[in-house]
């Protein structure tokens, strides 16, 4: 029997692993009767995307910026 | 130290690595400028220690190692005592471990994101990222943000693919609940 703290576990990793076949299959059981855990997955994946979308690691720094990094390093 | 090794060409590192540098620290600090400062050391300390650079690494991985370092020392000298409550997430019933009462999740989560636009927003992920313990939120920040093979992490922090897990599991289960208790202020 998959419990809610087993299942919260097994949502995180079947996003990246395969799981086997019992672990797929006692997950969809345990969800059908545990809302809980519906929700867990649902806020689950949100948490991803709000992460995805705020880490877009797209910082740039000036080119300005760049060649005082250089310069600094040149007077070592 | 071997001569040949100095005539690495540092402002290359400076192109190349600069921006990828910037946003690592950026992402872990949530502070521009300090970000920077570090970027900066990194590269003075890899100039200073290119003689222990055995060259069987990319120089950006090393960088990032040499980054990573200052990155945990700047954690340790902030760190407020994190403590990880993640026995009080569950108890155990008569069907195994359930969710306690008051840590139920509602599903509300995705509501936020239609506040992605809102700087608060922002201010209260990257809070309660911070607010992971510091074990936890290297580990997350690698596979949620660089999005990094498991395995290779692992091998880096030393750690057994099901401890792995657990992090994940743990880091996720209490960012959820600061995110919730954050944002809907309950
Ligand atoms: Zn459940």
């Amino acid at each position: 029997m998959i419990d809610c703290k087993k299942a919260a576990l097994l949502v995180e990793k079947k996003k990246y692993v395969k799981l086997p076949f019992f672990s797929v299959f006692g997950l969809k059981f345990h969800m059908s009767i545990c809302k809980d855990c519906r929700h867990y997955e649902n806020d689950s994946k949100a948490i991803d995307h709000l992460i995805k979308m705020v880490y877009d690691n797209s910082a740039k720094l000036s080119e300005e910026e760049k060649q005082k990094m250089i310069e600094k390093l040149q007077e070592r | 130290m071997k001569l040949e090794k100095t005539t690495i060409d540092t402002s290359q590192w400076v192109q190349e690595y600069a921006d990828y540098l910037f946003n690592f620290a950026l992402s872990r600090l949530n502070d521009e400028d300090l970000a920077k400062d570090l970027v900066q050391d990194t590269f003075i300390a890899g100039m200073q220690g290119l003689s222990n650079f055995k060259g069987n690494s990319a120089v950006k991985t090393w960088l990032v190692s040499i980054l990573k370092r200052k990155i945990i020392d700047v954690w340790r000298q902030k760190e407020t005592r994190k403590t990880d409550t993640f026995s009080s997430y569950f108890s155990k019933g008569p069907l195994g471990e359930g969710w306690l009462e008051n840590h139920r999740p509602k599903g509300r989560i995705s509501e936020i994101e239609e506040a992605m636009e809102n700087a608060e927003l922002k201010t209260a992920i990257f809070g309660c990222v911070q607010g992971l313990p510091e074990k936890y939120k290297t580990v997350f920040m690698d596979k949620m943000v660089d999005e990094k093979d498991s395995e290779e992490i692992c091998k880096e922090h030393d750690i057994t693919a099901s401890n792995f897990w657990v992090i994940i599991h743990r880091a996720k289960l209490q960012m959820r609940e600061c995110l919730e208790k954050t944002w809907f202020n309950d």
